[in-house]
């Protein structure tokens, strides 16, 4: 047998093992489809899809280390790998690894929409991505709420005691100095809710907001009308409603739809300042 | 992608996350929404909720407004939402009885944004707008009940004596 003969008969044998875990996979078990994969990818440790299966099954029991494992080792031989990214950003999230996590679902999010912007795995991943960045939100925000309630409470005291210094040095301009002393209250009060305006939650604002979902855009187009839609929403309506732009009632076609990238990044520096925003129920 | 891949992501769905899954579907986030809008920014003289838990059958109030024939009437409406909401309209019934020629007997209105000319862009607060103002004007175009829209061309004096009789027999 040549050499390339017997590589091939490897291949194949190694293509079978999968078909193999695939089928125990599809019957939830999910140990016997482990099995097979590991000797799929001790045949064959260049292909991809072995380690990203592996991790499937991996990820269904909950054993979040070895899906990090598998998923690292599936990026290092296909870097674009949707479900090796979504699935390590998953892992990291686990480890409460926020940033790293997030940057690995936004990347998943980008390569799944490039491969196919209306997929199904699209809206999975997003729903994953919202709910750590609002939880990385609420923990960053429970941290800057607490931090500047303990920088309020210090500055307090020591307008306070400034007061008292004060009222006893200049006797007779008694008014004064606590008039000066309450509006000083009063000013750092102001500056304090300001800095908190960021982390409280509030309404999005309309023109960031897509007038049929009524949620903020995720993926802005504009029509010739010059209305900005979510896209899934917008083809959604062309399809089931008719041609028609449902602000202005104009002609419309999916081929004139345009995205609105300015608008996406008006999202996207709204997220970053109010992450509350990210709640998605 | 390899699509042969098996077990692929049509599988991955709940997976071991610790919060809920629950997922809410689109049009459930967006009538959701709408009763967000109008807790907040009710429009004048009109009321509209969700009847009990289920998220899709509303309940909605209309008082009859000031120089109408309907003046000082409340009148009950079911909203019923399709699962495809905005997609399709919701289904607006009168419950309550009215004399107006754009509403029959069963209770069913005829406005043409709630049928051909609907927009999903179209939202509870604007449909509780367009009802009140057929108190105001009806539409005797587009009558469901012609022999009312007749009388209200012919001897609007004798249209009005009447709806003004069941408003209060019906609607107080």
């Amino acid at each position: 047998m040549s050499p390339t003969v017997a590589a091939n008969a490897i291949a194949k044998q190694a293509e079978q093992l999968k078909q193999d875990g695939n089928f125990c996979f599809t019957k939830n078990r999910f140990g016997a489809a482990i099995d097979a994969y590991t000797e799929a990818i001790a045949l064959c440790p260049n292909v991809p899809i072995y380690w990203t299966n592996r991790a499937l099954c991996h990820r269904k029991r909950n054993d979040w280390t070895r899906v990090e494992e598998d998923c690292k080792r599936a990026i290092q031989l296909d870097h674009n790998s949707v479900k090796a990214h979504y699935m390590l950003g998953l892992a990291l999230l686990q480890r409460k690894e926020y940033a790293e996590g997030v940057k690995e679902l936004e990347k998943a999010m980008d390569l799944g929409r490039g491969a196919n912007p209306h997929g199904y795995m699209i809206e999975e991943i997003w729903q994953e991505l919202a709910k750590a960045k609002y939880l990385q939100w609420e923990h960053e925000s429970t941290k800057r709420s607490w931090e500047l309630q303990n920088l309020k409470e210090a500055c307090e005291g020591a307008l306070e005691e400034k007061h008292l210094r004060d009222s006893v040095e200049v006797e007779g301009f008694l008014d004064e100095t606590t008039e000066a002393y309450s509006e000083q209250l009063e000013a750092l009060g102001r500056v304090f809710r300001k800095a908190a305006e960021g982390d409280t939650p509030a309404e999005v604002p309309d023109y960031l907001c897509c007038k049929i979902t009524l949620d903020i855009f995720r993926d802005p187009v504009i029509t010739p009308s010059g209305v900005t839609y979510e896209r899934a929403e917008i083809l959604e309506h062309l399809q089931k409603v008719g041609k028609f732009d449902p602000i202005t009632r104009e002609p419309l076609y999916p081929s004139q739809l345009v995205p609105n990238l300015a608008i996406k990044e008006a999202v996207r520096a709204f997220l970053d300042q109010h992450g509350w925003a990210y709640k998605t129920d | 992608m390899n699509t042969s891949s098996g077990g692929g992501m049509a599988a991955l769905g709940g997976g071991g996350r610790s919060w809920s899954t629950t997922s809410v579907s689109a049009s459930g986030k967006r009538i959701q929404r709408e009763m967000a809008e109008l807790n907040t920014d009710p429009p004048p003289d009109c009321f509209a909720g969700p009847k009990g838990d289920n998220l899709y059958h509303w309940v909605a109030t209309l008082i009859g407004p000031h120089g109408t024939p309907y003046h000082g009437g409340i009148f009950f409406l079911d909203i019923t939402f399709p699962s495809d909401y905005p997609f399709k309209p919701p289904k607006v019934v009168f419950k309550t009885r009215i004399y107006h020629c754009n509403v029959d007997s069963a209770g069913n209105v005829s406005l043409d944004i709630l049928k051909d000319s609907w927009s999903p862009a179209l939202t509870v607060p604007k449909i509780l707008i367009a009802l009140r103002s057929i108190f105001t004007s009806p539409d005797t175009y587009k009558p469901l009940v012609p022999g009312i829209a007749h009388l209200y061309l012919a001897d609007k004096a004798k249209h009005d004596e009447l709806a003004e009789e069941w408003t209060m027999r019906f609607a107080k």
